[in-house]
C-alpha cells in the first residue's frame, strides 16, 4: 500500500476512533453491570425479607405458605424461592423456574458474568425461629435487556465512528485538493506548459508549495521566451540579409538543395539582377541605393508571407532569387509581372545604365544539380532583354525537351479517381532513434500515385495538382483511412502528412477531427505532421492540437525551423515531435556553419523535452553529424527507403 | 479505638465511657456466653440514658455505632441493640445466635427493638432489652410481642476485602449506614458468617 497522507491520516483516526469508542463502550458496560449486579441482590433481599415478615403469622399454614409464596414468585424475576424448615431442614415450600438462556448469547453472558444474587430471611413463630426463606434471583431477563443495552451502545458508538470518520475524510479531502491543483500545475511543466496557477490554496502549509510553484512556472516561461527569442535571433543573422529583412544567399542555396533533393522535384526561380550597385552606391550615394533594394524587396516580402513554402531572398548585392518549389510558369506570371512593374516605376530612378534591371525565371525539375539550376538562372538573367525601355522578362525551361505542361483536365480526372477508388498507395519509412538503428520510433505513411507503366509518383508530384484542384481535404482524409487501415493491422506508431490547406479553415479542420474520431484509434499511435512552415495562428494550432488529441491523435511539426520563436507560443500545444526542416540539415558534414544554428535550436527545445527529429537525411556524413549534434531521431533514404508493409527487415545501414 | 476517638473528639466522660467499653471488651474474651451476655447487657445498660433519635441526633430514625452511642452517653431502643450486638460478636458469640428482633411493646404499645440470644437455633431465646434490665427468656416477656428478626446473615454487608461497594450498597439503607460508619470507626470483625 503507498503511503498516501490521506491514508495515514484516516488509519490514525480510525486507529483513535477505535480505542475511544472500544474504551467508551468497556467503561458503560461494567457500570451497567455493577448496576444490574446490585439490583439483582436487592431484589432477591426485597423479596426474603416481604416474605419473611408477612410468612410469620401463617407459618403453620402450609396452604398458606405456598400461596404467599407463590404470590411473590409469579411477580417477579425469580429462578427459585424455598421456605425451609429449621427443625428438621424439610422444605416447606419451593417454587423454581427453569432459567433458560435468553436472547443474549452465551459468550456474552460468560463475559458479563452476572451470577444468581441470593437474598434469606428468617420466619418466626412467636419467638422462636421456625423457617427460613431463600430466595435466588434469575439474572437471565437482565442479562438480555443488558445484550439489547449493549448493542444499541455499540451500534450508537459505531455510528458515532463512521460519521466521525468520514467527516474526517471529507474534510481532509478538501484541505489536499490544492495539492491536486499543484500536481496538475506540475504535469503541466512537463509538458512543457507553464500555467500559472491562480486558485492558491487556503490551508498555510500548502500555500508556500503553490507560491513556489507559480514562481517557478513564471521563471520557466521567461526563461524560455528568452531563449527562443535568442535562437530566432541567431537564424536572423545566419539566414536573413540585414538591409531587407529577407533571407539571404545562404538560405536561397540551402533551400535549392533542398527543393532539387527532394521527391520529383520541380518548381522555378525568378531572379532578378539590378546591375551595376557599385556604381549605383557611388553615384547616388549608399542611402538612395538601400532605399532602392528595399523598393525592390518590398513585393517579395509579401510573397514570402503569401507563399511560405517559397523562398523570397536578396542573394547577394544587387540580386534576388524567389525559390517558387511545385509551380508552374503561367502561376508565376502575375509576379513578374508585378515585378516588371516595379522595375518600371523604379526605371527613371536609377543612373546611367541602358539595361539596369534584369529579369529571368528558370525552371528546375527531378535530375537537376544546385550548378545547372544556378546556370539556368545566370541564362536566364543574361537574356533579359529591354525592348523601347521595357523590360521584357525571360524565361529558361528545365530541359530542351521537358515535357509539355500536363494538362490540367487530365490530372483532375486522375487525381479524382485516386481518390474516390482509393487508389493511392501507402508506402512507410521508419524513423530511428538515432543513434540506434534498429530501434523505430514510428513509420511515416508516404503517399504514391500509381502511374500507368506502374511507377509510384512520390507526393511531391502530385500534391501541387492537389492543391491547384482544391482536393487537398479530401486527399488528407484519403491518406487518414489508409493509415487507420494500416493501425488497424499493425498498431504501431504511425505518422501521416497533412495538408497546409485542411488546416486552413475551421471547418475543414473539424470535419478532419471527426474523421480521425470516427476510427477510434488507441491514443497517441497516431501522429499528424503539419508544416511549420504554413503556420498561421497559434490559438488555431492549439485549438487543433487539442482537438486531434480528443480524437486519440498527436499533433507533430514538420519542416520546422523556418520561425522557431512559435514554439513558444505552442507550448501548451502539447506537441509530440519536431521534424527539422531539412534544408537546415542538408549537408550538414560539409558545411559545419550550418550547425550553430541547429545546436540552438536543440538547445531550446531540449527545455520543452520535445523530441526533435531530422527529416531526409541522405548522406551516412550528414546523419554521423546530426546524431552528434544530439537528434532524437533520424528519417532518410540513407537509413531506410520508403517500402511498402511489411517493411524488410533489415534496415538500411547508413 | 484510636481512629474513633479522632473522628469524634469525645469530651471527658466520653473518652471515660469509651476507655471502659474497650476493657469490657478486653477481659472478657475468655469467659462463658451467660457471662458475656451478663456483662455485656448491663454494661450498656448501665452506661446509656435511653433517649429519642429526635433528641440525640435530630432525625426520627438514626442507627448509631456503639461508639456514637458511647459518645453521647444515650441511645435509643436499636442504639442499645446495635451496641449490644457488636459487642457480643467482638466477643465471639457466633452471628447465628444472634438476632436483632424487631419487637411490639405490649405495654407502651409502641415499636421497640431487642437483641435475642438463641443457644441452639430451635430454641427459645434469651431476651437482652433496656426496658426490662434482667436478661429474661422470651416466655417470660409476655409485654413484648415478636414481629420480624434479622442478624448480619442472610444481609448483604460490605467485608473489607470490597470496599467498592459500601458506598454503592443499596440494599437495607439503615444497615448500609451502620456498616460503613463501623468500617470507618475500624471495626475489623467480619459481620457476615465465614468472612
Amino acid at each position: 500500500m503507498k503511503p498516501s497522507l490521506v491514508r495515514q491520516l484516516s488509519l490514525a483516526i480510525t486507529l483513535f476512533l477505535l480505542i475511544a469508542v472500544g474504551g467508551s463502550f468497556m467503561i458503560t458496560l461494567d457500570n451497567s453491570r455493577d448496576q444490574l449486579r446490585l439490583q439483582l441482590g436487592s431484589h432477591a433481599q426485597d423479596a426474603a425479607t416481604a416474605l419473611g415478615l408477612s410468612l410469620a403469622p401463617h407459618i403453620k399454614d402450609q396452604a398458606m405458605v405456598e400461596l404467599m409464596l407463590s404470590a411473590i414468585f409469579d411477580s417477579g424475576h425469580f429462578a427459585r424461592i424455598s421456605v425451609a424448615s429449621l427443625d428438621n431442614g424439610e422444605i416447606l415450600a419451593e417454587r423454581a423456574r427453569d432459567t433458560a438462556e435468553g436472547s443474549a448469547p452465551a459468550w456474552f453472558n460468560r463475559l458479563a458474568d452476572i451470577q444468581p444474587e441470593h437474598g434469606s430471611a428468617g420466619i418466626m413463630d412467636g419467638w422462636r425461629q421456625a423457617a427460613r426463606v431463600d430466595v435466588i434471583s434469575n439474572p437471565q431477563p437482565a442479562l438480555t435487556s443488558f445484550w439489547h443495552s449493549a448493542l444499541s451502545i455499540l451500534a450508537w458508538l459505531c455510528l458515532c465512528a463512521v460519521m466521525c470518520g468520514v467527516l474526517c475524510t471529507v474534510l481532509l479531502r478538501r484541505q489536499l485538493q490544492p495539492l491536486h491543483g499543484i500536481v496538475l500545475q506540475a504535469q503541466a511543466i512537463g509538458r512543457r506548459d507553464y500555467q500559472i496557477n491562480a486558485d492558491v490554496p487556503r490551508t498555510t502549509e500548502l500555500q508556500p508549495v503553490a507560491a513556489a510553484m507559480n514562481q517557478m512556472a513564471q521563471r520557466l516561461k521567461t526563461l524560455f521566451a528568452q531563449e527562443s527569442a535568442r535562437t530566432e535571433e541567431y537564424r536572423r543573422q545566419a539566414y536573413h540579409d540585414p538591409l531587407t529583412g529577407l533571407p539571404n544567399r545562404a538560405a536561397f542555396g540551402q533551400a535549392l538543395a533542398d527543393a532539387i533533393n527532394g521527391e520529383a522535384p520541380a518548381g522555378h526561380v525568378i531572379a532578378l539582377r539590378l546591375q551595376n550597385l557599385e556604381s549605383i552606391n557611388q553615384q547616388s550615394g549608399a542611402e538612395q541605393a538601400d532605399a532602392l533594394l528595399q523598393l525592390i524587396a518590398a513585393p517579395l516580402q509579401r510573397w514570402q508571407t503569401e507563399h511560405p513554402a517559397w523562398l523570397c531572398s536578396r542573394s547577394r548585392g544587387g540580386e534576388f532569387m524567389v525559390l517558387a518549389p511545385d509551380t508552374t510558369q503561367a502561376e508565376l506570371q502575375p509576379c513578374v509581372q508585378e515585378l516588371t512593374e516595379v522595375v518600371a516605376e523604379l526605371f527613371p530612378h536609377i543612373p546611367a545604365n541602358a539595361e539596369p534591371i534584369a529579369i529571368g525565371t528558370a525552371a528546375f525539375q527531378s535530375g537537376d544539380t544546385t550548378q545547372t539550376v544556378l546556370s539556368r538562372i545566370a541564362q536566364a538573367l543574361t537574356e533579359s532583354r529591354w525592348v523601347a525601355g521595357q523590360l521584357q522578362p525571360s524565361h529558361v525551361m528545365a530541359t530542351a525537351s521537358a515535357p509539355a505542361a500536363a494538362d490540367e483536365h487530365a490530372w483532375q480526372v486522375r487525381l479524382n479517381k485516386a481518390i474516390t477508388h482509393k487508389t493511392l498507395h501507402a508506402l512507410f519509412q521508419p524513423v530511428f532513434k538515432a543513434g540506434t538503428p534498429t530501434s523505430v520510433l514510428h513509420h511515416k505513411l508516404l503517399v504514391r500515385l500509381p502511374e500507368t507503366d506502374g511507377s509510384m509518383l512520390p507526393a511531391a508530384g502530385f500534391l501541387p495538382w492537389i492543391r491547384r484542384l482544391g482536393l487537398s481535404e479530401s486527399f488528407d482524409l484519403c491518406v487518414l483511412e489508409l493509415a487507420a487501415k494500416q493501425l488497424a493491422a499493425h498498431a504501431q506508431p504511425l505518422a501521416i502528412s497533412i495538408t497546409p490547406e485542411t488546416l486552413g479553415t475551421s471547418q475543414s479542420r473539424q470535419r478532419f477531427c471527426n474523421a480521425l474520431a470516427q476510427y477510434s484509434l488507441a491514443k497517441n499511435l497516431l501522429s499528424i505532421e503539419v508544416d511549420a512552415r504554413y503556420h498561421a495562428d497559434d490559438a488555431v494550432l492549439r485549438e487543433f492540437a487539442r482537438d486531434i488529441a480528443q480524437a486519440g491523435g498527436r499533433l507533430a511539426l514538420q519542416h520546422f525551423g523556418h520561425t522557431p520563436a512559435v514554439l513558444g507560443a505552442l507550448q501548451s500545444a502539447n506537441l509530440q515531435y519536431l521534424k527539422i526542416d531539412s534544408s537546415f540539415s542538408r549537408d550538414l558534414d560539409l558545411e559545419p556553419d550550418k550547425a550553430l544554428y541547429l545546436e540552438m535550436l536543440i538547445r531550446m527545445v531540449a527545455h520543452l523535452q520535445l523530441p526533435i527529429i531530422a527529416e531526409q537525411v541522405q548522406s551516412p556524413g550528414e546523419l554521423e553529424a546530426l546524431q552528434a549534434l544530439g537528434f532524437d531521431g533520424v528519417q532518410g533514404h540513407v537509413l531506410a527507403e520508403p517500402a511498402a508493409w511489411p517493411l524488410p527487415k533489415t534496415p538500411v545501414s547508413g | 479505638m484510636q481512629q474513633a476517638e479522632i473522628l469524634h473528639e469525645p469530651d471527658r466522660a466520653a473518652r471515660k465511657r469509651l476507655q471502659a467499653w474497650n476493657a469490657l471488651i478486653d477481659q472478657h474474651q475468655q469467659e462463658n456466653t451467660p457471662a458475656k451476655l451478663e456483662s455485656v447487657n448491663r454494661f450498656f445498660n448501665a452506661q446509656l440514658v435511653f433517649a429519642d433519635d429526635m433528641v440525640i441526633w435530630g432525625e426520627t430514625d438514626y442507627w448509631a455505632t456503639p461508639v456514637e452511642s458511647l459518645i453521647n452517653g444515650a441511645a435509643d431502643c436499636e442504639d442499645f441493640t446495635i451496641a449490644k450486638y457488636f459487642s457480643l460478636r467482638k466477643l465471639g458469640v457466633p452471628d447465628e445466635q444472634l438476632r436483632l428482633t424487631y419487637v411490639k411493646s405490649l405495654t407502651l404499645d409502641q415499636a421497640h427493638m431487642v437483641l435475642s440470644f438463641y443457644p441452639t437455633p430451635l430454641s427459645e431465646p434469651l431476651i437482652l432489652d433496656n426496658l426490662v434490665r434482667q436478661i429474661l427468656p422470651a416466655s417470660q416477656r409476655s409485654d413484648l410481642l415478636p414481629v420480624y428478626s434479622f442478624n448480619a446473615q442472610g444481609l448483604w454487608l460490605p467485608g473489607k476485602a470490597d470496599n467498592r461497594r459500601v458506598g454503592s450498597s443499596q440494599k437495607l439503607p439503615q444497615w448500609r449506614d451502620l456498616a460503613r460508619k463501623m468500617l470507618d470507626e475500624g471495626f475489623d470483625m467480619p459481620l457476615r458468617n465465614g468472612q
